[in-house]
């Protein structure tokens, strides 16, 4: 009798052991961490305030760098090989597609942030082209953010409600951000609301905030349809600079300054300062979050306009 | 005598195991409590001064589900989401008032003013009547266009209602 209610006594150990194996196996799996591949700086800070510390992060682009003209190296394709998901901004700002090359070549799921947002198409050689800068406005920020939520819950179901109570939390401080530049763009007159910058990256952002844009460079400072500068563009730039009584205009910090400097010589007009389009700004600079590239570049422009 | 003994050994090894089972699972069990309904006739009015429209910074879990202009919880329920444009100055009456229990009672509004209408002061009228009586009156406040997100707790007696306030902007 004893001695059978010591066998039962080792089983039920050795059941409970078991269990406990089975526990700790699944607690391993979780304990690693899903990888997320961005490309731009923007959607890898949007990606980060949604997964928090949940998810490794990390992106393609160094800050500074332009989406439209880089290429990937041997370095980008084994990151990706290793990535759970990647995210993409989409609509051909990664030029040539290079983001969504990289995670088909490696059989990744990729999320393209810009699918939802309302687009404003370019027309340029008889061609259609939906201009991929959507970001500059923040309700389209919200999208990206959206777009994000859905991919990472999608890849991780057991932490959506993570996931979805961080984006409500950003979701609101996009909406303040957004408040907050309608609020300062009224001491700019309506009339004196004219950005020029060095590509045409600002049309969604002056579309929101009752500005007219001019760029000698098209949309891409790559060699897309509609993409670089041409004389005319060049030479309408000036013309516009000079009929409006435009008092500065701007450079961008992923863009070559030289063709704005030349064109405010020209024009006989100043450089209004730098603002952050396709990247943020490095670590430690007042531009290395969304939030704060749009804060810096929304007192450059008033400081230079008003 | 033996089956006897057999039962007994297979019924300490299944109660040692669902033991240890419920043991590990910890104190996360849900708390089940029984709530008695309110007594009387609730209804629920608000008027805001502003057009609410759909918010561009609203959370969509799905992407074909429209963003809601205007949300009303009751105790974590929804009990009002309006996808579409509510136009400012018009009244929006609930009645009556489903899953308010005796007690504490918690309402969470969230409403959206239109972003170009961003610099005014905007707000959300809320009116709570028992049996046509106004048992509570109130407005949330928006300043330069932040939406509407508050929660207040409105405590139900059986005879007479009376209320508690709680903040959250
Ligand atoms: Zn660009």
């Amino acid at each position: 009798m004893l001695r059978a209610l010591g066998s039962i006594l080792a089983l039920i150990a050795l059941m409970a052991g078991a269990v406990d194996a089975q526990q700790s196996r699944s607690a391993d799996r979780s304990d690693r961490k899903l990888m997320i591949v961005c490309s731009t700086t923007q959607v890898a800070d949007f990606t980060r305030q949604v997964v928090g510390d949940r998810c490794q992060v990390h992106c393609i682009l160094a800050p500074g760098a332009d989406p439209h003209t880089y290429m990937p190296t041997p370095g980008d394709a084994q990151m990706t090989a290793k990535a759970d998901l990647c995210i993409q901004n989409g609509w051909h700002l990664e030029g040539k597609n290079w983001m969504s090359t990289l995670a088909k070549d490696a059989g990744k799921p990729i999320v393209t942030c810009a699918d939802g947002v309302q687009p404003i198409e370019l027309e340029t050689q008889g061609e259609k082209i939906r201009d991929p800068h959507t970001w500059l406005a923040p309700k389209n920020a919200a999208v990206y953010v959206n777009n994000i939520v859905r991919g990472v819950a999608k890849l991780d179901p057991a932490n959506k409600a993570d996931y979805e109570a961080r984006a409500k939390l950003y979701l609101q401080q996009l909406r303040v951000l957004d408040s907050w530049i309608r609020e300062q763009f009224n001491v700019i007159p309506p009339a004196k609301r004219i950005l020029v910058t060095s590509h045409d990256a600002f049309n969604y952002f002056s579309q929101e905030y009752g500005f007219k844009n001019q760029a000698p460079v098209g949309w891409s400072t790559g060699s897309e349809v509609g993409a670089g500068m041409t004389p005319e563009r060049f030479k309408a730039v000036v013309n516009s600079i000079r009929s409006f009584g435009v008092k500065a205009v701007f450079v961008e910090t992923s863009v070559n300054p030289k063709l704005v400097r030349e064109i405010a010589r020209e024009a006989g007009v100043e450089v209004g300062g730098e603002l952050y389009s396709d990247s943020m700004g490095p670590a430690g600079s007042a531009g290395e979050s969304y939030i704060g590239m749009m804060r810096e570049n929304v007192l450059t422009i008033i400081l230079a306009l008003k | 005598m033996r089956p006897l003994v057999a039962a007994l050994i297979w019924l300490i090894l299944l109660g040692g195991l669902t033991l240890y089972m419920t043991a590990r699972q910890g104190p996360n069990r849900a708390i089940s409590q029984e709530l008695s309904r309110a007594e009387g006739l609730y209804s629920l009015v608000l008027t805001p001064t502003f057009d609410v429209e759909p918010d561009p910074f609203a959370l969509q879990t799905d992407s074909s589900e429209k963003p809601a202009a205007l949300v009303v919880k009751l105790n974590g329920t929804e009990l009002v989401r309006m996808v579409e444009k509510v136009e400012g100055g018009k009244t929006i009456r609930v009645e009556p008032i489903k899953g308010l229990v005796q007690g504490k009672n918690e309402f969470y509004f969230e409403a959206s003013p239109l972003i170009p209408e961003a610099q005014r002061s905007e707000a959300l009228r809320v009116r709570i009547l028992r049996d046509g009586r106004i048992i509570e009156d109130r407005s949330f406040w928006s300043e330069d266009g932040v939406r509407i997100a508050e929660t207040f707790s409105v405590n139900l007696e059986t005879s007479k209602p009376s209320q508690e306030n709680g903040h959250e902007h």
